[in-house]
């Protein structure tokens, strides 16, 4: 078994271009369809990746993995839709509900779930500061480590911890229950 | 409280769109100009994919299908026209059969197997690159195959199908089906099977009641017990994608080179 080196598609080549295109195309647009709903989705997923290949000089493969690098041209570009991503949010906390009460089995419990849980987890997210919903969303459904939010985001690594925890606080509160065995992890 | 877990269950999972990819991609394609051609790339071949080298969680998961056509008409239209396609592809020479896919969006695997029965397997994860030679890159139904014994598997579908169903030995009934499905889409994309070979493995399959068409060019079937799902491109007869319990493979290069891998 020989370990050789360091190697990531090379964005220069129109090749190497086109297999990070087919390799994260699902994964970027999932995120954004999350954030921003299927129908912005599109456009925004377009422009992460042609922003991409036109900073292409800019990417350090030192730094960062080509996925964090484009996690990151998402994330910004989803903060100039802020009226989308809130319009997504009141989606989401509808279809919540709707989905609980219509469950099958103990249906008092979804009803409350679905009436305090839903609506204001969405509501909750949507009132964040940006910089705390980016970190948040970037744990919770891209599962990318504070490392790879640092140089994703270009903060410093121990922003994304205490901005992670100033959103689950909030989170937390909103839902009206806090739980004194977890704190803050740093 | 786990509040991650319930940010995703309020998020959901969006179901991927092969058109918006298609049109994203065709726009990138027009507002980066056309690629130059390059002489040194290699000439790939594309054909196409193999379940069989999927390493297989298992974990069973059911997921309600809400397309399915209980006609099998789409499924025999597009399972024959890919059959069409696979067919027309001209026969291809290299002295290397290369596969490259990507697993779970991030890993990439590459597979370079010679003719002389020489194979090595490279895999990309994070910042490390592990190189590996290996023995017996392909089996069918846990048998191991040559490059020339694969070369030589039936073209007719039928007698392609009762020769995958001859090796499965100790393979309960109830688990046939899906088993011999497993290795007709094995021949698709991740063993070097000439044209007439995987023309015949998509009209087998089209065949098999054990697959079910879920649209979109997406087909699905059990593994004793395991839900795997292949998507494939009719038009050129490629298989796009493959995945099962929590695994996930992009198919991004299958076909012949001359490229050696660069062995250190």
């Amino acid at each position: 078994m020989t370990v050789i080196a360091v190697r990531e598609p090379d964005l220069a080549r129109p090749e190497g271009f086109r297999e990070i295109f087919d390799a994260y195309f699902e994964e970027i647009f999932r995120y954004v369809a999350q954030r921003l709903g299927p129908d912005d989705a599109e456009d925004v997923v377009a422009e992460t990746f042609l922003t991409a290949f036109r900073k292409r000089d800019r990417y350090d493969p030192e730094r960062a993995g080509v996925r964090s690098w484009l996690y990151g041209i998402a994330t910004n570009l989803i903060g100039k839709h802020r009226r989308a991503e809130v319009r997504a949010l009141r989606a989401r906390g509808r279809m919540a509900a709707d989905r609980d009460v219509s469950g099958l089995a103990d249906v008092v419990a979804m009803r409350v779930s679905a009436q305090s849980l839903g609506p204001s987890l969405a509501g909750a997210i949507a009132r964040l500061g940006k910089g705390d919903r980016d970190v948040l969303l970037l744990v919770a459904l891209a599962g990318l480590s504070h490392e790879e939010i640092a140089t994703a985001l270009g903060i410093p690594y121990g922003t994304v911890g205490s901005r992670l925890n100033r959103a689950r606080k909030k989170l937390r509160k909103a839902l009206g229950g806090t739980n004194p065995m977890e704190g803050d992890h740093g | 409280m786990d509040d991650l877990r319930r940010i995703r269950e309020l998020y959901g999972e969006p179901a991927p769109d092969q058109a918006a990819r298609n049109r994203v991609r065709a726009r990138l394609e027009a507002e980066r100009g056309p690629a130059p051609v390059s002489s040194r790339r290699p000439r790939w071949t594309p054909l196409l994919a193999g379940l069989a080298v999927m390493a297989v969680a298992a974990v069973a998961f059911v997921v309600p299908r809400l397309h399915a056509d209980p006609t099998g008409t789409d499924k025999a239209s597009v399972l024959l026209a890919a059959a069409g396609a696979a067919a027309a592809v001209p026969p291809a020479k290299g002295a290397y059969w290369y596969v490259k896919r990507v697993v779970n969006g991030s890993d990439v695997k590459e597979l370079w197997a010679g003719r002389d029965g020489r194979a090595w397997t490279r895999e990309h994860k994070g910042t490390t690159t592990v190189t590996t030679k290996t023995d017996e890159p392909f089996t069918l139904n846990g048998h191991p195959m040559t490059i020339a014994q694969i070369e030589a598997l039936p073209a007719d579908p039928g007698a392609l199908r009762a020769h995958v169903t001859d090796m499965l030995g100790g393979v309960p009934e109830r688990d046939r089906g899906g088993v011999v499905a497993d290795a007709l889409t094995g021949l698709l994309w991740s063993k070097p099977a000439p044209s007439g070979v995987r023309a015949a493995a998509y009209r087998a399959l089209a065949d098999l009641p054990d697959v079910r068409y879920l649209g979109r060019s997406t087909f699905g079937y059990t593994v004793r017990g395991v839900e795997r799902e292949l998507v494939i491109d009719a038009r050129t007869s490629q298989v796009v994608k493959a995945s099962t319990a929590g695994r996930t493979e992009v198919v991004l290069v299958a076909g012949w080179t001359d490229e050696k891998p660069a062995i250190s």
